[in-house]
């Protein structure tokens, strides 16, 4: 099915994951404990998550040696 | 649009509140919630101890005799829900209570772009009905409508806008009776107070709804709390007190759409504003005359816990550690607000023992970053005026997907010109999917953002949409990437846990 709709459709609560590059990402989505909780890809270097489960997307980047840090704009 | 007539007579005891309470009482939710190791109930209520912490920090406390029902709890509930509505606090995975990914979109915007996200949130607060749930000084219900335990007509939300876009035909500068406004309410809302199986009421033309007056009487307090509005009372009588009035405050014009603020103008006066002192031991002074709720909650995050002193202090200090300054960078918090908000706002030089302890924290961080507080739009057909409109707004765009801070919303929608239909706000409060066999089937016809490459990879479709998901069709995805645990994980928020076997053996 397609997925834009007819009308604007609103969601609400989400966060942003952003990557300096896209093969940052492409390495982050190959692993498939952080693949569980990325929603949905934006572009590259840019991906939409769960607020829900942030704390356990943080421990997960961690466990592979990235610390994220928390922005108040989205950057890249 | 109808002006209501001015009241120009003379007036007793004015009040002028401000929005700084209900903002205390919010940072107050927050507080009670971190107090403890809080986990909601399966229903989604928070226990007990958590209503007694947030009442010992409310200033229009409940009464201790009714809190021992989440469904007699008054502010409690009233600003918990509020808190819940603005994501001030969140369960995590676990249940757990945390800060939530709103608390600091909304406690950092100015103060105009903060009291349109507080509007909002107070429209779609469900958890709440002043007609039903809201007590008096004794803890007793007002039951405006008297219509208790049954369903009202209307909605909380439709009675909110009904009130507030009364207030919108006040005079600018002049004193209206709140008798004038029930009037108004009684006459082009007849039905907000009735039940689904009462008629709506007749009132005579020149009078006004006793039940719509008594809301009143109750709802103006509500809306100068909000910093709405200035109160007073006509004269005192010999034997009667006086009449209630109402007037909109500047930030009760910007409200109901009469005025509009500078946002740039309001950042500017926040930047130029010097209210903090840093001392080599990395104690931060605060001189609250000089600052707003946005650098108290800034320093909250950022300093150790500690016994918060009472809000009448004028100079607090608060302490800050290399543990506490992490705990709060790797909790939501953007060392660049740290940066522009404290350091470049000191009085006097900042301490090098500071700045190193800033820069150690940033260099334990790494390029990948989390930005909170956002919603998505995805936009329909957009003819091309819209869509460079929003982008010379500043907006975030990827493909049809746009994505706007809270605190922008207004601005977003202004842009944008046209109506926005509301998707779903996550986590939901019911599934959004449930398992029938080995169907996956959505219970709306939009397609929610939860696991949303997942389930187009999956190729859902129809209306409301679904997808067979079988483990032979799971399999099939290994080759792109999703390992059946990624698609259970993945999956688990949209069907709340109520996994098929096949799939909950790869989770458990």
């Amino acid at each position: 099915m397609s997925t834009e709709p007819d009308s604007h459709v609103a969601h609400h609560n989400l966060a942003v994951l952003s990557t300096e590059d896209a093969t940052i990402m492409d390495a982050l989505l190959s692993r498939s404990e952080i693949r569980a909780l990325v929603w949905k890809r934006l572009d590259g270097n840019h991906a939409l998550v769960d607020t829900e489960r942030i704390q356990l997307l943080i421990r997960r980047l961690k466990a592979i040696g990235h610390v994220p840090r928390f922005a108040d704009s989205i950057p890249y | 649009m109808t002006t209501l007539p001015a009241y120009s007579g003379p007036v007793d005891g004015i009040l002028r509140p401000t929005p700084d309470e209900v903002l205390r009482e919010l940072m107050g939710v927050i507080e009670a919630a971190l107090e403890k190791s809080i986990r909601l109930t399966k229903s989604g209520i928070p226990p007990k101890p958590l209503w007694a912490a947030i009442n010992d920090r409310l200033l229009w406390q409940d009464s201790k005799s009714i809190l021992y029902d989440w469904d007699e709890v008054d502010q409690v509930r009233f600003m918990y829900s509020l808190a819940v509505q603005l994501a001030l606090v969140q369960p995590d995975d676990e249940r757990l209570l945390t800060v939530g990914p709103g608390a600091e979109e909304f406690f950092l915007a100015t103060p105009t772009r903060r009291s349109e996200m507080l509007l909002r949130a107070y429209y779609e607060v469900v958890d709440w009905d002043e007609r039903c749930d809201a007590r008096n000084d004794h803890g007793h219900r007002h039951n405006f409508g008297q219509t208790f335990r049954r369903d009202f007509l209307r909605q909380p939300y439709d009675l909110r806008r009904a009130l507030v876009e009364a207030l919108g035909r006040c005079p600018d500068d002049a004193w209206v009776r709140a008798a004038d406004v029930a009037h108004h309410l009684t006459h082009s809302v007849p039905d907000l107070l009735i039940s689904e199986d009462d008629d709506v009421p007749m009132t005579p033309p020149d009078e006004a709804d006793p039940e719509v007056e008594r809301l009143l009487e109750y709802w103006v307090i509500l809306a100068a709390r909000f910093g709405w509005l200035d109160l007073a009372r006509t004269p005192v009588g010999l034997e009667t007190r006086g009449e209630r009035v109402l007037r909109l405050t500047p930030l009760g014009r910007v409200i109901t759409g009469r005025q509009t603020v500078s946002y740039a103008d309001e950042e500017a006066t926040r930047e130029r504003a010097k209210p903090f002192v840093i001392q080599p031991n990395n104690d931060i002074i605060f001189y609250r005359r000089d600052g707003d709720i946005s650098d108290e909650y800034l320093l909250r995050r950022i300093a150790v816990d500690q016994s918060y002193a009472h809000w009448n202090i004028a100079v607090v200090t608060y302490h800050i550690t290399p543990e506490s300054l992490r705990r709060a960078l790797e909790t939501g918090t953007d060392p660049e607000v740290v940066e522009q908000r404290i350091i470049q706002r000191s009085r006097t030089d900042v301490p090098s023992t500071f700045r190193n302890l800033l820069r150690d924290a940033r260099r334990q961080l790494g390029k990948i970053t989390l930005t909170q507080g956002l919603s998505a739009v995805e936009l329909g057909p957009v003819d091309a005026d819209a869509r460079a409109r929003i982008e010379a707004a500043g907006f975030r765009s990827f493909g049809s997907t746009v994505v706007v801070p809270w605190r922008r919303w207004g601005e977003f929608t202004a842009a944008l010109g046209e109506d926005v239909t509301e998707g779903f706000r996550y986590p939901s409060e019911e599934p959004l999917a449930k398992f029938a066999e080995t169907t996956l089937e959505l219970e709306w016809p939009v397609l929610p953002m939860i696991a949303r490459d997942l389930l187009v990879a999956l190729g859902v479709s129809g209306d409301p949409p679904s997808v067979e998901m079988s483990e032979k069709t799971v399999a099939t995805l290994a080759k792109t990437g999703w390992t059946p645990k990624a698609v259970a994980e993945a999956i688990a928020p949209l069907v709340d846990g109520e996994l098929p076997a096949w799939l909950r053996a790869e989770v458990d």
